[in-house]
């Protein structure tokens, strides 16, 4: 069975939930909704506090594991490397699942065609890669290009710094807990730096915390001409309501 | 001061006023577009330095997990050309000793050297009696400004023109305008005078190698040749990590830092094997002829030794300062210096917490930083700072030194799986 980690990140940002949800609604997947509020522990981890992310990890993954769950689906990359690099590697728990991150999840359904992607979304938009799944995490950078280049309209451009060169959004390594302005600097950098010479409209983000992190901070570049996007919302946007059988 | 929670917020606000510096930031954004410029074509240019670097973190590796060994070679290939070598296992021994070799009422140039900031040197020569001039000069700008260094190679980045217009007129006692190369041709003059008067030059090292005990010195400006040529003695204040094994391991190290630095191929490397002799009247050896008479060489250890012992946090030892971490870096273009104590960015975080600074200094700065990772993909020692920093929390997060809003978090997500 499909498990869907909805971890902390749908507490943060509302619509993320109905997004994820509608995906698997339109995609006609049946999923086991886990871990609705359970942080990952990565913020743990972060804060300095090693022991106690392995205990909470300890408990995620019996729990998970009690439920039947063959592959984890993982909205939010920070939980993504918790489960499939931290909790295995760092902590040596045995983890009797394949956790795969929402992008990797959604490339695969469009690649078997089990998804159709019809209605267009027309942009000109440009990827962040999100540090933890890229660099820092699994490498996943292939997947999200894949599903983004699936959707008709959609015309995406690279960043000038991409997948292991991509640049931060700011928002990383609980700075943001710590020192929210600077984040919010590092974002407007970015979009002025790095996403404005594309010429594109909008960023677009695969990770819930790069998000709102981009987002906060391109309201305060250039009027907030530019949009920053949810990978998620965009696909969800594009599908066709499943069709009766 | 050991209320951690106040450091943090007085950090934050050192912080915040750099974000919300404009001059700062527009100088930055240009500083940091044309080290990646030089250093690409550099780079491009010459494409076997790839290799040096990987055979450069091998000989670090190599030196870091013999140190012992490595000291007592370059002390023993230095004492037979003539070079005193000391050894200071702390800042306080590194002092004395200096202060022993120096004494009071000397003139002082030195050349810059972060080694020599950890010692306090400026600062300790001057109350000491002695009168010191950074001969650098950005830090020549920065100590005129009493300031601190802002960067690693460009340390008055953040100082505008018409400042340091501002600054030289003044020593000067006649208006000079804001122009770079009448404001340098000042500087050039005023210290050309002090380089002859002086009775001490002071440098660190980039280098010094086992085989033969030499002091390597990179430069473009040509101040470290004068300071370590013109004054009658020389004393180089050098970290135990910079030694490598052979003087060919030293000229590699002379391309791959240089290039990473952007700086494509330096104007001047030294390399100072001892002290200037002649034996052309009647074979008389006779010490001092155009160079310095003395050449010392302290070396401090200082907590290097210790963090050596230890596999994964000894890689920071590795660093040859090269920046490129820093311009490459999500936060130091915005706040620059000010996220560092006397070294900066993230690889400074480890340097303040393990051997300048200590852990309470540390704290703000590591929690500073977004872990992203992408320094490594641009330093030539391939250091893994984020792992390292991740670490380092850990530590500092038992001794209650974090950030109390991520402490918060913390305890919130303990309590009830979730932080908000
Ligand atoms: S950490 Fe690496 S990139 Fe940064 S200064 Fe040191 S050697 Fe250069």
């Amino acid at each position: 069975m499909i498990g869907l980690y909805f971890g902390c990140t749908v507490l943060l940002f509302e619509g993320l939930r109905n997004t994820l949800e509608a995906f698997f609604r339109k995609a006609g997947v049946t999923f086991e909704p886990v871990g609705i509020d359970q942080c990952c522990g990565i913020p743990l981890l972060l804060a300095g506090f090693q022991k106690e992310a392995g205990e909470n990890g300890k408990r995620l993954v019996e729990d998970i594991s009690h439920k039947g769950i063959s592959t984890l689906v993982t909205s939010c990359p920070h939980c993504h490397r918790a489960f499939s690099r931290e909790f295995p590697h760092r902590f040596g728990l045995s983890t009797p699942f394949k956790t795969l991150h929402f992008t990797q999840f959604a490339a695969d359904l469009i690649q078997s065609g089990r998804i159709r992607l019809s209605k267009p979304v027309d942009l000109k938009l440009t990827y962040h890669d999100p540090c933890y799944l890229g660099r820092m995490g699994e490498k996943i950078y292939r997947e999200p290009r894949e599903v983004l280049a699936s959707i008709p309209g959609l015309k995406m451009e690279e960043m000038e710094h991409n997948r292991d060169q991509a640049t931060c959004c700011g928002g990383g390594g609980l700075v943001r807990a710590y020192l929210p302005i600077l984040s919010s600097a590092v974002a407007q950098e970015k979009v002025q730096c790095e996403a404005r010479p594309t010429g594109v409209t909008g960023v677009v983000s695969s990770c819930p915390f790069c998000y709102f992190n981009l987002k906060e901070g391109a309201e305060e570049v250039d009027k907030g001409e530019m949009e920053v996007y949810d990978l998620a919302e965009l696909l969800v946007r594009s599908m066709e309501e499943p069709r009766d059988e | 001061m050991n209320n951690p929670g106040r450091r943090f917020t007085d950090f934050k606000k050192i912080i915040y006023g750099a974000v919300d510096d404009e001059a700062l930031r527009s100088a930055l954004r240009k500083a940091v577009r044309s080290f990646r410029e030089n250093r690409d074509k550099a780079l491009n240019q010459f494409p076997h330095v790839e290799e040096q670097r990987k055979i450069l973190m091998e000989k670090k590796e190599e030196v870091l997990t013999h140190l012992d060994e490595m000291i007592e070679k370059f002390g023993a290939a230095a004492g037979r050309m003539g070079i005193k070598v000391h050894m200071a296992e702390t800042v306080q021994q590194g002092q004395k000793i200096l202060k022993e070799i120096v004494g009071s009422k000397k003139l002082i140039v030195k050349g810059k050297s972060i080694t020599s900031e950890e010692l306090g040197l400026n600062d300790f020569l001057k109350e000491t009696g002695n009168e010191v001039f950074e001969t650098d000069l950005g830090e020549f700008i920065v100590q005129l400004l009493g300031g601190k260094p802002m960067h690693l190679l460009a340390p008055a980045v953040n100082v505008p023109r018409e400042r340091v217009a501002q600054l030289f007129s003044e020593l000067a006692g006649r208006e000079l305008p804001p122009d770079p190369a009448k404001l340098t041709r000042f500087a050039r003059d005023f210290l050309r005078e002090k380089f002859f008067q002086a009775d001490i030059g002071m440098s660190g090292a980039n280098a010094i190698t086992a085989d033969t005990g030499s002091i390597f010195l990179i430069e473009n400006e040509g101040n470290i040749r004068f300071a370590t040529n013109a004054p009658p003695v020389h004393i180089a204040v050098v970290g135990l990590e910079k030694i490598l094994p052979t003087l060919a391991d030293g000229t590699m190290l002379v391309e791959v830092a240089s290039r990473y630095a952007g700086y494509y191929t330096p104007s001047y490397v030294s390399i100072i094997s001892g002290p200037s002799k002649t034996g052309d009247i009647e074979k008389v050896i006779v010490w001092g002829v155009h160079g310095p008479r003395e050449v010392h060489v302290i070396l401090l250890d200082n907590g290097r030794r210790e963090v050596a012992r230890d596999p994964m946090l000894r890689q920071v030892l590795s660093c040859i300062r090269c920046g490129a971490c820093m311009y490459e870096c999500a936060v130091y273009p915005i706040v620059s210096g000010y996220w560092g104590h006397t070294y900066m960015g993230g690889i400074g975080i480890p340097w303040t917490a393990l051997i300048a600074g200590g852990w309470e200094v540390a704290a703000p700065m590591a929690y500073t930083c977004t872990l992203c990772g992408r320094c490594r993909e641009f330093c030539p020692m391939e250091i893994g700072t984020p792992e390292i920093v991740e670490r380092l929390r850990e530590e500092m997060a038992k001794r209650g030194c974090l950030p109390e809003y991520v402490k918060e978090m913390a305890q919130k997500v303990l309590t009830k799986g979730n932080a908000y």
